[in-house]
C-alpha cells in the first residue's frame, strides 16, 4: 500500500449525556460512542463502514471532520495530526475532507438555488474568484453529477431526493477534496435511484482519484462500493477485511449474522435459511456489555467473553477479527 | 376464498396545487390465509391503497371504486359499521413503531382499552389477555413490561407490542405497512419471522406493504408490483422472481445490490419515480422503461393474464424465460 492519506490510531469519541427520563440534576454519564478505532486509508481507496444504529459509525465520521471532539491518540492526515489542530489550522484541511449526508433535502439550504449552493462552497475556499468563473465551474460540476444547466436556478424543493443528493455531491466535489466521507448517502433513496447514486460515486471516485469513507447500515451497498470494510458494533470494530473476503469468508460471528440478515432477492435462497437469525436486541450504548460487546447476542458465546475485550486477531491476509473463538 | 377484493380503486387528493392522483384503477384479490406483498417505490400509491381500505385517508382524499371484505363493501360505509370491521376483522401496523402509540399512556392501558371497548371484557381479563399476547410475541417479562411507557422500549420491541395489539381482537386480515423499515438489520429478521409465526398460529391473512423486494422473496406467497398508482404485475412470488413479465419488475429486481453476486456496476433505472400530480395518458413507467415504444406514451396498457395466476399490464412484456 502507498503512504496512507489518513491514518487513525486508537480513536475514541465520548459524549456526556443524561439518560432519557432522568431529572435535570442527575449526573451526566459518559457514552463511549467510538472506542479504540484504528485504520489506514490509502489515496484513491474506498473504506466501507457498516453497522447498525448506535454502532458509532456516524460519530467516527464527525470526529474526522472535527464536529465532535475525539479523544485518545491521533488521526494523521498526510502526517499532520488532525486531532491536535485548532479551528484555524484545520481550515485548509476542510477543503481536502468533504462530507455527503443522509438526508439529501435536509442538507441543502432551502433558500438557495442549486447553483448558489454549489458556488458558495467554492467561494468559501477560493475567495476572490471572478463571478463568471464561479458560475461556469458550478455549472460544469452540476453537469458532471448528472444535472442539467436549467437546474442551476431551481430551489431544493423542486428536486427529487436523488437529484438533491447529486447537488450535495457537487457541493462536496467542487472544492477538489482528496477524501469524501459519505454518511448513509443512499439510505433515504428508492432502490432504483440508490443504484444511480452509488454508480455515480463510483465513477467520480475512479475519475478523480478520490478516497471515500462510505458509511451505511446496508452491507449489500457497502460491499458493492468499498475496497475494504470495517464492521462496527456498539462503538467497536469487530472485523476489518477486503470487501470480497469479508462477505465470502466472514470470521466474526456478528459479521456472519449481518450477512445472514441481509435479504437476497431470490425466493429459493431465502426460503432455505429462514430458521437462522440473531435473537436479542442491541444493548444500550450507555451500558455496553463487559468484555466482548457482542456477547449478549452471540451464538457461540463462552464464559470468558465477559471478562476481557477480545483483541484484534490476524485471521488472514489483511484480515482481522475481534473474536478468539471463530468457527473458521 | 377471496377475503379482500379491490376493484378499480382510485384515490385522489385535492391540494392547493390541484388534484393528486395517488392510486389509479387498482384491482387486487387477496385470498384467505395468503401472505401477499404489495411492492412499490415512493409515490407508487402502496400505502394509500391500504389507507383507503381502512377508511383512513386524509381529509382531502377521496376513494372511488370498490373494496369488499368478506362480501361487505367498505367504501362509503358509515363510521360505526366500519369501526366494527376495523376492530374485529382488519388490523394494521405501521412503519414507525415509535410514533404509533400514545407516549403519555402505559402499554397496559393502550392494549386493554381495545378489549374493554370492542369486546366488553373486564379490565382484569383484558390485562391477562394482553400479557398473554405479549408473551406470544416474545416480549420478555411481559407482565412487568406491560406497565411501562412506549419510550422505555426499543424499536424492535415496540413493533412486537404493536403486532400483539393488532392481534388482540384476532383479526382475519393484518395489514403491515413497512413494518421493518425503521428497524436494524438483525432485528428486521426477528419481526419477519414473528409475522410468519402469527400467520401459522392464528391463520391470519397478511398484506405486507414494502419497498424491499429482498424481504418479499423470503416471506410472501403472492406479490403485487405497483408503479405510479397502478398495478404493473402480480402473481406468485417464486414465479415473478424467476421470470418477471413487466420491465419495471425486472429493473427493480436488478437494482438491488446483492451480497451473493459480484457485479461490477449496479443496474440502476434512469430517471426518478413519478410525481403523482401528473397522470400520464399511457404507461406510468414509459419515461424510464428500457423497452418503451411510441404507443406506451399514448395508450394505457390493459391488464392481461398470460397465465391463470399472473397479471401484467404492459404493451411489450418480457417473455417468460426463466
Amino acid at each position: 500500500m502507498s503512504a496512507p492519506l489518513l491514518s487513525v490510531r486508537e480513536l475514541g469519541v465520548t459524549y456526556r449525556v443524561r439518560p432519557g427520563g432522568s431529572p435535570p440534576w442527575a449526573r451526566a454519564r459518559a457514552l463511549q460512542a467510538v472506542r479504540n478505532v484504528s485504520f489506514d486509508l490509502a489515496p484513491a481507496e474506498t473504506l466501507g463502514i457498516v453497522g447498525e444504529s448506535g454502532s458509532g459509525k456516524s460519530s467516527l465520521a464527525r470526529a474526522l471532520i472535527g464536529t465532535v471532539p475525539a479523544s485518545r491518540r491521533q488521526a494523521l492526515w498526510q502526517g499532520a495530526d488532525l486531532l491536535a489542530m485548532g479551528a484555524e489550522q484545520r481550515r485548509p484541511l476542510r477543503r481536502d475532507i468533504q462530507m455527503i449526508f443522509q438526508n439529501p433535502l435536509g442538507a441543502l439550504d432551502p433558500r438557495m438555488t442549486a447553483g448558489e449552493i454549489v458556488a458558495e462552497a467554492l467561494t468559501t475556499h477560493e475567495r476572490g474568484l471572478p463571478r463568471h468563473e464561479v458560475r461556469s465551474r458550478a455549472a460544469a460540476m452540476l453537469e458532471r453529477v448528472g444535472l442539467l444547466p436549467e437546474h442551476m436556478n431551481r430551489y431544493p424543493h423542486e428536486f427529487s431526493g436523488g437529484q438533491c443528493q447529486r447537488i450535495g455531491i457537487a457541493r462536496a466535489l467542487i472544492v477538489g477534496p482528496r477524501l469524501v466521507i459519505c454518511d448513509e448517502p443512499v439510505s433515504a433513496l428508492d432502490v432504483s435511484v440508490q443504484a444511480q447514486i452509488v454508480n455515480l460515486l463510483q465513477d467520480l471516485q475512479r475519475d478523480l482519484g478520490l478516497s471515500l469513507i462510505f458509511i451505511s447500515h446496508d452491507l449489500g451497498v457497502v460491499k458493492h462500493i468499498a475496497d475494504r470494510i470495517m464492521v462496527f458494533y456498539l462503538g467497536r470494530v469487530l472485523e476489518h477485511a477486503a470487501a470480497g473476503e469479508l462477505v465470502r469468508a466472514p470470521r466474526h460471528p456478528y459479521t456472519r449474522a449481518l450477512i445472514a440478515a441481509a435479504p437476497v432477492p431470490d425466493p429459493a435462497v431465502e426460503r432455505g435459511r429462514q430458521a437462522t437469525g440473531l435473537g436479542g436486541e442491541l444493548p444500550s450504548p450507555l451500558a455496553p456489555p463487559s468484555g466482548c460487546v457482542f456477547r449478549t447476542r452471540c451464538p457461540i458465546v463462552r464464559d470468558a467473553c465477559a471478562d476481557e475485550v477480545p483483541a484484534m486477531r490476524e485471521v488472514g491476509e489483511d484480515h482481522v477479527a475481534a473474536c478468539p473463538y471463530d468457527a473458521g | 376464498m377471496t377475503l379482500l377484493r379491490v376493484r378499480d380503486l382510485s384515490v385522489t387528493f385535492e391540494t392547493g396545487d390541484g388534484t393528486v392522483n395517488a392510486v389509479n384503477g387498482v384491482d387486487l384479490a387477496i385470498g384467505a390465509g395468503q401472505s401477499v406483498a404489495v411492492v412499490g417505490e415512493s409515490g407508487s400509491g402502496k400505502s394509500q391503497i391500504m389507507f383507503a381500505i381502512m377508511g383512513l385517508l386524509a381529509r382531502n382524499g377521496a376513494a372511488a371504486g370498490s373494496v369488499t371484505f368478506d362480501g361487505t363493501e367498505l367504501l362509503g360505509l358509515d363510521e360505526g359499521a366500519l369501526n366494527r370491521i376495523r376492530s374485529s376483522q382488519i388490523a394494521m401496523i405501521f412503519q414507525n413503531p415509535m410514533t404509533a402509540l400514545n407516549p403519555y399512556m402505559r402499554i397496559s392501558h393502550q392494549m386493554t382499552e381495545v378489549l374493554t371497548l370492542h369486546k366488553g371484557m373486564s379490565r382484569r381479563a383484558a390485562l391477562a389477555e394482553a400479557i398473554g399476547l405479549l408473551d406470544a410475541m416474545e416480549v420478555p417479562e411481559a407482565a412487568t413490561r406491560i406497565g411501562m411507557y412506549p419510550h422505555e422500549f426499543s424499536g424492535g420491541m415496540l413493533q412486537r407490542v404493536l403486532i400483539a395489539m393488532a392481534l388482540l381482537c384476532r383479526p382475519r386480515l393484518l395489514i403491515a405497512d413497512e413494518p421493518t423499515t425503521a428497524l436494524d438489520a438483525t432485528v428486521r429478521g426477528q419481526i419477519m419471522r414473528l409475522l410468519a409465526d402469527v400467520r401459522a398460529r392464528f391463520g391470519t391473512t397478511v398484506i405486507l406493504v414494502t419497498h424491499d423486494v429482498g424481504i418479499v422473496a423470503g416471506h410472501c406467497d403472492e406479490m403485487v408490483v405497483l408503479y405510479g398508482g397502478r398495478v404493473m404485475e402480480s402473481g406468485p412470488v417464486a414465479r415473478i422472481f424467476a421470470a418477471p413479465h413487466h420491465p419495471y419488475t425486472r429493473s427493480l429486481l436488478d437494482a438491488v445490490p446483492r451480497l451473493d453476486r459480484d457485479d461490477e456496476r449496479l443496474r440502476s433505472i434512469p430517471g426518478d419515480p413519478l410525481g403523482t400530480n401528473l397522470l400520464p395518458a399511457g404507461c406510468p413507467f414509459a419515461a424510464r422503461c428500457p423497452r418503451v415504444e411510441e404507443r406506451c406514451h399514448r395508450e394505457r396498457p390493459a391488464s392481461e393474464r398470460p397465465a391463470p395466476d399472473r397479471v401484467v399490464a404492459c404493451h411489450r412484456p418480457l417473455e417468460g424465460v426463466a
